[in-house]
């Protein structure tokens, strides 16, 4: 293993990946894979990650006609993966059908899209909540929709916000405009600050609602091309709209080449179906242009050599190396770095650092020094701060609150940035 | 008892959704959650139904498949539809007697014929279980939804 390849957390592990092959391989190296695994590995003990691809390795199993004494518990692991899958999807019909009654264009994201345009079946992918993208001036609008429906920001401080700024109307209605403009702000400087933020319902039904495709790559015009080439996907009797199969597989491999507690080794199997399924309607010039214009020539690059050297994934050599020799900055080493690299239980990006990379994205034309001269600037415009003077104590009150959450500070005097 | 040989039935889509997984056929009714399994000569009426077939076609294709008397298929065959008319799974097609015969794929099987065992719907309808139940560590030999 290389030095690089040694610090890039997200790629499976030997067992995980004679999994993948198991799941994925024809004929006898699929069966001496599945062997190989069975061998080494405690289907009581699996990670998470591994759990999630049995359903897969059930279907190529019986496809293979292996017959092994756990082919019935597979099966049943598909079956109920079909049932919530169904269950989900019917779910997420509805709601798509409020969000196209209020106005609001919406496209579906990972795990919903890949099962419904590249999985044989909906038993093959287990999915837990539904990633959702809206149009970034659509955002507001959609989190106060979600609310409207009963749906609860799963992040306190988020939900906060969202119910104030739902009952903006309301302020307005008794005159208190300071408190409806405070609010609304408040919900506009976390729009800015993120991509996607979760919701959850009574149901426990998940929703990740997405104002920017990649958490990279932000601003007024950053996800055009992928809204010009989305293509349809009915979900139900609901008809609305998915990355296309090349976009897709980008996003799935930029996702994918970034480590995650749980084990991401199912971009891999994500990223073959859509190899396997769209063929020749990848465009990978599409694919190469796309990367290099979003600087994500490099964990694209890495995760596609994973894929040809491990999975024997058909992808042309010349997109291989054209995006080896795209120059990369240090800024981007160093970003790919951060997202790759394993981290501790309990270790958290630092939320300075994400929105570094981000305002360097954004200022790319520029040198180093500028980006440095001008990232307080930037931070004043995510916190959608008035003035310039406030951003100090604002950081100091965000630095407060984070000492309590985390150190159990005593409650001190701060500046209510909400 | 009479039974009109000539109806034929639809699967009630939506709500009600279905697959296929190697011997066995899975429904779900997207209302109620219910969940719903048939397997043998179960199965093989069920994907008879989603073709078309009229209640003739179905007996003569498991006629000519299960060692069994025609009558006591078409009694079983009967009492299956009914099992699956009550849970509202399919229901008659009001034009099943006026409309052109087309023809269901034979089962052009000449070998041995099998002993046919009475179809038999499968219903789990307690939901919260279904979907927290673990697949992998709460069930027994047969799979999920067969708790341990």
């Amino acid at each position: 293993m290389t030095e690089s390849q040694a610090i890039e957390g997200w790629r499976p592990t030997e067992e995980q990946l004679l999994l993948l092959q198991a799941a994925l391989f024809d004929g006898e190296d699929a069966r001496a894979a599945w062997r190989s695994w069975s061998a080494r590995a405690d289907i009581e003990r699996l990670d998470p990650g591994s759990n999630r691809m049995l359903p897969l390795v059930s279907y190529n199993l019986d496809q293979l006609g292996v017959d092994d004494p756990l082919s019935a518990r597979l099966r049943g692991y598909r079956r109920q993966t079909w049932y919530k899958n169904q269950i989900w999807l019917s779910e997420m019909a509805r709601f798509l059908a409020e969000f196209e009654r209020a106005g609001l264009q919406t496209l579906v994201l990972k795990g919903t899209a890949l099962v419904l345009l590249f999985y044989p079946d909906c038993g093959l992918r287990p999915m837990t909540d539904l990633d959702l993208l809206v149009r970034r001036d659509q955002a507001r609008a959609a989190m106060s929709l979600l609310a409207e429906l009963g749906w609860k920001a799963n992040d306190e401080d988020m939900e906060r916000r969202v119910r104030s700024a739902s009952r903006k109307n309301g302020a307005d209605a008794n005159g208190d405009l300071a408190s409806a403009r405070m609010t609304s702000a408040a919900l506009e400087r976390r729009v800015r600050q993120g991509h996607a933020t979760d919701f959850v319902n009574s149901a426990r039904l998940r929703i990740d609602l997405h104002w920017y495709v990649l958490p990279e790559n932000r601003g007024p015009d950053a996800d055009t091309d992928f809204w010009n080439d989305a293509v349809p996907v009915r979900i139900g009797n609901f008809t609305t709209r998915a990355l296309s199969p090349t976009d897709t597989l980008l996003h799935v491999c930029v996702h994918g080449a970034k480590w995650c507690p749980v084990p991401p080794m199912r971009w891999v199997a994500d990223a073959m179906m859509i190899m396997r399924v769209a063929g020749d309607r990848i465009d990978w010039n599409r694919l190469v242009r796309l990367a290099r214009k979003r600087r994500l020539s490099l964990p694209l690059g890495r995760a596609l050599i994973y894929l040809a050297e491990n999975m024997r994934a058909p992808i042309p050599p010349a997109v291989l190396l054209g995006l080896r020799d795209t120059p990369t900055t240090w800024s981007e080493r160093m970003e790919y770095r951060m997202f790759s690299r394993p981290r501790k239980a309990g270790e958290n990006y630092s939320a300075l650092s994400v929105l570094w990379f981000v305002h360097r994205r954004l200022d790319e034309a520029r040198s180093g020094f500028h980006s440095v001269v001008t990232f307080p600037v930037y931070l004043q415009h995510c916190f959608a701060l008035e003035q310039f003077s406030d951003l100090p104590p604002f950081i100091f009150s965000k630095l407060v609150q984070r000492g309590r959450r985390r150190f159990g500070w005593g409650k001190l005097k701060s500046h209510v940035y909400r | 008892m009479s039974i009109d040989e000539r109806l034929r039935y639809t699967i009630s889509n939506p709500p009600i959704v279905h697959e296929s997984f190697g011997d066995e056929a899975v429904i779900v009714n997207l209302n109620t959650g219910a969940y719903y399994s048939l397997d043998k000569s179960g199965l093989a009426i069920w994907n008879l139904i989603s073709q078309g077939a009229s209640i003739g076609e179905i007996v003569d294709h498991l006629s000519s498949r299960y060692a069994a008397e025609r009558g006591k298929i078409l009694v079983s065959v009967a009492e299956l539809i009914s099992s699956l008319q009550g849970e509202q799974l399919i229901h008659s097609e009001s034009d099943a007697v006026h409309r052109a015969n087309d023809p269901v794929e034979s089962n052009s099987n000449s070998g041995e014929k099998i002993p046919f065992e009475p179809p038999l719907l499968n219903k789990f309808t307690d939901v919260e279980d279904l979907l927290i139940l673990d697949p992998i560590h709460d069930v027994d030999a047969a799979g999920w939804p067969q708790k341990r």
